[in-house]
Parts: C-alpha cells; structure tokens; sequence
C-alpha cells in the first residue's frame, strides 16, 4: 500500500462526504450505538438483500473513515489453499446519507494489501468460488494480495414505494516473486434492482429484488528455472486430478462466471415495539474454467444454487429488547469435466462431459440476542445461539467423499459504557465451540497402482502423495472441533470538531483437535465517525 | 400480521421442497456406457484351430482421466462386444495360448494387440490387429545411454552416449551389416505432428533421422551367446574431462563425423555413416525422446543403393500450428528389416512412439516429466528374463518397451 493510495481513498471518502454534505448532527455516541444496536442489525438482514430498503436502515446520515490491520497465525488450521497464516492492511471509507427524506445514498470503498503465507495446491483466488478445478501443485509459497473495493447505490421513495439501485466493484491482483510465479486478476462485479412497498399501516414493507454478478478471473502461472521439475496438477476435488492436463508446463487459465438472484423481504419501516424482517433468497451462478494455452479450451465448469430463508423479530419489554432468527440454507453446488478427443491442430474436440462432483450443504441457525439499556451510560448486547450443519462433499470417479454433520453452540456478550461525554469504552467477548461428527471419509490411499475403477495417473509419485497428504489435512481441517474465543475492546472520543475517533482491537484464539494445534488473529482499527 | 406469517411459511415451505426434489432428481451416475463392438484380426501364419487359448485380456485406458477398463477375454474370438465411458483411450491386449509342435511338446506363445487415441463419443465398432509377439532370439538393444553424464556445473550432459547390442541367443551370431538408426520423429506430445505420406506411416515404414551400419562382410564382427558389443559417439576416457564421465576407450565401434566438433579415436573402428540428418555431427538427444531400431540390412544392399531407393521425405500438419510443412532430410526403413526397436520418452509427453505397435507396443521411460534435470546420468537396461542353464542370461524382449526397459546409473 502506498501513499498514493492512501492520498487516493482519503480523496474518496472526503468527495463523497462534501457532494452527500455534512451530516445533519454531528455525530455522536447516539448515532454509533443506533448504527450497532440490535434494530439496525434486524434492518439490515433486508438492506443487504434489496437497496430498496436502505431508507429504513438509519434514521441518520453517518459516514467512516477507518486503517486497519490484522496478523493471523493459522499454523495447520487452515486447509492448505488458504496458507498458514497472514498480515494484511486496509483503508476503507463508507457513507451513508440521507440527502432528502426521499433520497438516500451510500457509497464504500476500501483497499487492501495483504501478504498470505505458505499457500499451496491452487494457483487461483477465491477457491470457494471456482473450486474445486483448480490447479495446484506441492510447493507453492507466500502471495502477495491488493484488493479494490468500490460501492454505491441510490435508493428513493415516494409515498408508500421505494426503489433502490446498488453496484459493487472488486478488483484483486496476486502473485509470487518466485517459481511457481503465479499473477492472478480479479474482476468481479455486483448489480442489485430493488423495490418495496409499505403494507398499509403497518411498519412494514415488501419487496422483492434481483442481482447480477459477473466475474472474470485470470491465472498466468510461470517458471523462471529453465529446468523447472514443479509439476503442477489439474484438480478435481477430493485429491483427484485431471491427467491428461497436468504437467510442468507453464498455465494461463481463465475462470468466467455469470450469477443472477432474487430476493423477496419483508422489513421493518420504523422503530416500534415490535419489529420483524424476513427474507427469501435465492441464487445461481456458473463459473467455467478455460484453458486459454490450449485454444480457450472449455476444461470444467460448476453451477452453484442456493436457498436462503431467515425470519427474525424482535420485541421491547421495559429496557430490553429480546430477539430471535431462524435461518436455513440450502446449498448445491455441481462440478463437470468435458472429455476431449485428439487434438488436431490446436483443438480438441469434446467427446462428452461428466458430472463428476458435487457439494451440498444444509444449515439451520437459531440466534438467541437480547440487548439490555442499563440506565444512561451502559448497553449490554447478549446472544446465545446454534446451528447444525451437514455438509458433504463427493466426486463420482474416482469414488472420494466427505460427510459431515457440525452442532455449534455459541454466545457473545457486547458492553458498551459512556464513560464521559466524550469517551466511550466498547468491550467485547465471545465463545463458541463446534462439535463435529464425520459420517463417511473416503480419500483413497494415494496409491496410483489401484486397477479397475482407480486412476493410474502418470504423475510423479513424490508430487501425487504430497496431494494426497494435503487431502489428509483438508479432511482432518473439515473434521476437526473447534473451539473459538475472541475477547475485543474499542475505545471512543468524540471529537471537538464533529465526529468520533474510534480505536479498536480484538484477539480471537481458536483452538482444534486432531493435532492441528491452535490459531490466533489479531485485528487493529483506527477511524473516524462523521 | 397472521395472515403474512402463513404466507410466508407457505412460500418457503414450498421453495424448499422445490429445491431438494430438485437435489433428489439429479442423476449422479458420472459415466454412461457406451456400447462397443470389438472385431479381431489375426496374423496370417496364425491358425486359430491349432491354438489352444489360456488367457487373454484387454486393458483400455482413457487419456483425459487415465481410468482404466480392464476387458478379460475368453478365447481367440473374431469378435467381443464390451462398454466403455465416453472417451479417447490407448488399449493394449495380449492373449497367451499353446500350440503342439510335432514332436507333441506344447510351446508357450503371445499374441498382441496395441492401439492409441481411439475415440468412442457413441455406439462405435473398433477393430483391433493382433500381431505375434515373442521374445527375441536374436541381437537385441540391452543398453541406450541417451542422456549421457552430469556436466560439471549439473547444469546438463556430457557426450558419453553409447548403445549395446546383445546376443540373446545360444549362438553366435554377427552384428557386422546391422544399422544403428535413430527416428526422425519426436515421441512428445509437442510433436505429434499428423502425417499426411502413406509411406512415413509408423505402420508401414520407419522413418530415420541417421543411419549409421556397423562395417563388415557378415562375418567380421562375432557377438557370442549373452555376450554384447557397445557403440558410442566418442570412444574417450570422458571421466579425464569430467568427474563421474564415462571410460569408452573400450568401446568396439564409435560414430564419428568428420567434422572438428567430433574426435575419432585411431583404436577404435568407425560406423559407416549412410545418412545423418546433421551438417555437422550427430548427437543423440539427451532427452531421451526418440526411437531407435536395430536394423539388418537386405542382403546386397549398399548406401547408394539405399540412399537412392528409400528417401523418405514426407509431409505433415505441425501439432502445434497445425501449418501443413514438408520434411526433406529423412529416410525410410521397411518394417520388416527391424530386428529390435525401442521408443524412448518421458510420461508427461508421451502420446505414441516413432516405431510401429508390433515393433514396440510401449516405450521406455526416462522420467515423469519433461526435461527432468535429474535424467543424467540414467541408462535404460533391459531386464533379464531368466538364466539358462548354461548360465547364459536371456534378456527379457515383449516387444513393449514400457515392461522390458529399466532405468539405472551408467556406470
């Protein structure tokens, strides 16, 4: 991260700031404790869903300007395309204003620049997205990441309707100075329509919204060593490999992938003794994995659904307000390999394809919050809560699966205390653990002599046994309990010129069994509330 | 208020049984056989009626995925039908049978059957060619050092390349008249180049890049039983230069190219040089990517002869342009001439050898990658089949090179 970044984004936040105006209040601890209390979370369940609603998440402008830092030592904890640890900055200003009381606006850019240690087994970003075809190979090494993020949106009303327009914008470079050199790009775009309607009378309004996501991805993997001997494999998932394209050849590859959605919400408009939000999602995306050294050739691709279903409320008595949310998710996400024929020339033709993997997942979360006002100085925010998951992963040929089922338990306590009228003490504690109970394990034994229904993969026997010990470790990471406590403290000073000076940092410590070990994150936040 | 809870559990109910039935319909079978009709063609000197069948089996093994299907057979059939998932495969096959020869002995023998990058997109017949497979009871190649010595930096190779030629029989037999060839073909997957003249088929004709022939009249150059004579590029104590180099000075032959790149040892008898692609001098390529063939010339044949009757320039469509180009520095050597031949390659580039399938139905690996660093250093030794009773060691010959080489260090 250089200066003129700094000097970049700060020109950012400030323009924004100037062309939404000033705040109407300066701001103080009021605005910041409304921005974090339990309504506003419930509000913003829709918000993020359908821009239409972004009218009724604040009663107030508020805008931030924050540096912040974080060190993760993951160790073993982690599975190995993630690395084992991380030091990472960031700049990121956010706003949000009301321009009219039918106008609203918000705006959010951020940079980040981070260095990720030790990443092995994918030469891509963004794994979760267009694994599991990546390419990958046993030495890997530190990567360089810097990431752009830019958002607004525009939202308006009149009389009972609301319409709301949002764009999102990533832009991500990483790579590695050293063999394997891998440069990746990141294009990826976000397009959110919405609109709502208030019903009658009630504090309530329906809506329904819809989204576009377009990405692009490119790898370009090279060797500087004239006699390079790191062989790289295409991967399948589950420590499986695509042969026929593995080598020790240099890579370009290109992901592209186009994702539409829909929402429907239903939303709280103001602040009442009860409130409600409720929201349906669905989504679809299909990433395909192109192989542009051999003539844009089309190698896999994954079509990725989902189904989300939350219901919360949210009631007052006396001083305290006492909530809870539901939410099941649906996820699918399917993996398919073409088989290509002789090349001739520089194509390949397509034999055929094969729907070769598959990931589902299904989770039910219950959340338990209750916030308690303790006369003029003191909030507390409390929940409890848990969810049951169970996951599992498969491909067909070579048979290999993961089955999971994961119960986590979890509580969180958040004190807020005015300690004057210009400071503020945030303290925040959390504990969780998760139990998990594997149902099927099946990763083969790393051998390439199996006949039959086994692969018997020309690869060299050091690099295919170094997959399969890294699908080891996936599986014992996937498996493992794990128990998570994080303890974070924030401190406020409202500023005599407007606007409050927020510094916070936390420790969050997590701890896994089947010998992982343990992992630590520290974060550091430095910001101003305008 | 009631009446908006019902509606939505209603709605989500309803989105959620949509979409596990979806989840629930989803065929999760990854491969789907196809069917294919399998017709079998024998050698003509092969009587079917004589041979008594005692195992055969078929392995198909698919390029993409690498998955293999193994077919077992049930006898020496003109026809089978099997199923296979969609896919380009190699197959290799061999059936073992005994025929009674006259003195009412039974005798062991092999048939063969190798094929490349069959592709099978739908109902499809193949027709396989099985050729007479048995091991050698003439000279064979025992050893091909091809990658030659670590340098002294262990950036490369040294030129302290050499081949053998071994007596595999009970008899003496004469290796004067036999050509060293190597192919003018590369066995890489870079080039795999489509060969557009009928007489440049592996099929039909070998096509050479060199032709060197050992000197004599026939009976100058006496190899005994398991005994073996080494050829090399330059017969010099390569360890004087370099540590670890071979001593050749004792080679029985050497290549020399009269050019000031090469150096001719007085002691040591010289090939005849009968074609070399080369102006200058001839180096075997050290990453042990290329075939070579053991070859007995036709009785009365002379290199003008040769060189007149059996150019064999060809034309191609380049694999990795896919240009149509004409090769003209090549020569053809008749199939029928090879007494022994092995494909040299690497795994990763592999896709077919520069000899025919009844010649050499696989190849001998150098290593799993391209350009290993670590190739120097390695000759590829054929194995030993078995010690005879007088002691003498029969070197293993199935003409497939994949199950009859090996890699060690050149000592």
């Amino acid at each position: 991260m250089t200066l003129s970044h700094i000097k970049y984004l700060l020109t950012v936040a400030t323009f924004a700031a100037v062309l939404v105006g000033r705040p109407a209040n300066a701001a103080d601890f009021s605005n910041i404790r409304q921005a974090s209390s339990l309504e506003t979370s419930l509000r913003r369940i829709c918000a993020e869903a359908n821009p239409a609603v972004m009218p009724y998440l604040l009663p107030s402008s508020l805008s931030d300007i924050s540096l912040g830092g974080r060190w993760n030592h993951d160790g073993d904890t982690r599975p190995v395309e993630e690395g084992t640890g991380e030091l990472s900055g960031r700049v990121m200003a956010s706003s949000y204003n009301r321009l009219s009381p039918a106008i609203t606006v918000w705006g959010h850019a951020r940079f980040t620049a981070a260095k990720i240690r030790d990443v092995k087994w994918t030469n891509a970003t963004d794994n979760s997205l267009v694994g599991p075809y990546v390419f990958g190979d046993a030495v890997g090494g530190d990567l360089v990441s810097r990431s752009y993020d830019f958002s607004g949106g525009y939202a308006g009303s009149a009389g009972a309707w609301t319409w709301g327009a949002q764009g999102a914008y990533r832009a991500q470079l990483d790579y590695r100075n050293r063999d394997p050199r891998d440069k990746i790009v990141v294009s990826d775009l976000n397009l959110a329509l919405g609109g709502t309607r208030r019903l009658g009378r009630l504090p309530l309004a329906i809506g329904v919204a819809t989204r576009l996501r377009i990405y692009h991805q490119t790898t370009d993997l090279q060797f500087y060593n004239p006699l390079n001997d790191i062989y790289t494999f295409a991967l399948t998932g589950l420590g499986t490999i695509y042969p026929r394209f593995s080598g020790d050849d240099e890579i370009a590859l290109a992901y592209n992938g186009t994702g539409f959605g829909a929402d429907l919400t239903l939303s709280s408009t103001a602040v009442a003794a009860q409130q409600y939000a409720a929201r349906i999602s669905a989504g679809h995306i299909r990433i395909r994995q192109f192989l542009r050294a051999y003539n844009n050739l089309e190698l896999t691709h994954t079509s990725t659904d989902s189904l989300s279903i939350q219901l919360s409320a949210l009631t007052t008595a006396g001083c305290a307000r006492f909530g809870a949310t539901l939410r099941g998710t649906l996820f699918r996400k399917t993996g398919t390999e073409n088989i290509f024929g002789t090349s001739s020339g520089n194509t390949y033709p397509v034999l055929g394809s094969r729907d070769n993997y598959r990931h589902t997942s299904t989770l039910l979360q219950l959340s338990l919050p209750g916030s308690f006002t303790l006369g003029k100085s003191d909030r507390l925010i409390s929940a409890i809560g848990g969810d049951w998951e169970h996951n599992s992963q498969k491909v067909t040929s070579p048979h290999r699966e993961i089955t999971v089922n994961r119960f986590s338990l979890s509580t969180s306590h958040s004190w807020w205390h005015t300690l004057s009228q210009k400071t503020a003490l945030e303290v925040k504690a959390e504990a969780a653990h998760c139990f998990v109970n594997p149902q099927t394990i099946l990763l083969g034994n790393g051998s390439t002599d199996e006949t039959g229904t086994e692969a018997t993969a020309a690869e060299p026997g050091n690099a295919m046994e170094a997959l399969h010990a890294a699908t080891l470790h996936n599986a014992a990471v996937a498996t493992s309990d794990v128990t998570l406590l994080l303890l974070g403290a924030g401190f406020r000073v409202a500023l005599s010129q407007g606007g409050v000076l927020n510094i916070h940092a936390d420790w969050r410590h997590s701890l896994f069994n089947r010998q992982l070990g343990d992992a630590d994150r520290i974060s550091l936040c430095i910001g101003v509330t305008l | 208020m009631k009446e908006i809870k019902l509606i939505m559990a209603a709605v989500a109910i309803s989105l959620s049984a949509g979409f596990v039935s979806c989840s629930e319909d989803d065929n999760n079978e990854a491969e789907l056989p196809i069917a294919v009709a399998v017709n079998n063609s024998y050698p003509s000197d092969f009587i079917a009626k004589d041979a008594t069948f005692k195992s055969g089996i078929i392995t198909f093994t698919e390029l993409n995925t690498q998955k293999q299907t193994v077919v077992n057979l049930t006898g020496i059939d003109d026809k089978f039908d099997t199923t296979l998932p969609v896919g380009v495969y190699d197959y290799k096959g061999e059936i073992n049978y005994t025929v009674k020869l006259a003195d009412n002995s039974t005798k062991d023998l092999v048939l063969r059957t190798v094929g490349n990058s069959v592709a099978v997109s739908q109902a499809t017949t193949l027709s396989f060619d099985w050729f007479m497979s048995n091991p050698s009871q003439g000279l064979v190649l025992s050893e091909i050092y091809a990658a030659g010595s670590f340098n002294a930096k262990k950036t490369g190779g040294i030129r302290d390349n050499y081949i053998r030629i071994y007596n595999n029989s009970d008899a003496t037999l004469y290796a004067d008249g036999l050509a060293i060839c190597e192919s003018d073909f590369v066995n890489s997957k870079t080039n795999n180049n489509t060969i557009l003249t009928e007489a440049n088929f592996r099929e039909n004709n070998f096509t050479a890049g060199t032709v060197w022939v050992i000197p004599g009249n026939g009976k100058e150059v006496p190899v005994e039983p398991g005994k073996y004579i080494t050829i090399a590029d330059r017969a010099i104590n390569w360890g004087e230069e370099t540590e670890g180099g071979l001593n050749l000075t004792g080679a029985d032959f050497e290549w020399y190219d009269d050019h000031k790149l090469d150096t001719d040892n007085p002691d040591v008898p010289n090939l005849e040089k009968w074609f070399s692609y080369s102006a200058t001098i001839w180096i075997m390529s050290n990453q042990c990517n290329r075939s070579y063939a053991l070859v007995r010339m036709t009785e009365g044949m002379t290199v003008d002869k040769y060189l007149a009757e059996y150019k064999g320039s060809y034309e191609y469509i380049n694999s990795t342009t896919g240009s149509h180009m004409t090769k003209e520095k090549a020569y053809l050597i008749p199939n029928s001439w090879i007494i022994d031949g092995v494909n040299l390659s690497n795994a990763a580039d592999f896709v077919q050898g520069a000899l025919a399938t009844s010649i050499d139905a696989g190849y001998a690996k150098i290593s799993d990658i391209t350009k290993d660093p670590n190739r120097f250093t390695k000759v590829f030794v054929r194995k030993t089949a078995f010690t005879a009773a007088d002691g003498r060691v029969v070197l293993q010959d199935t003409d497939d090179s994949s199950a009859d080489f090996l890699t060690t260090t050149a000592k």
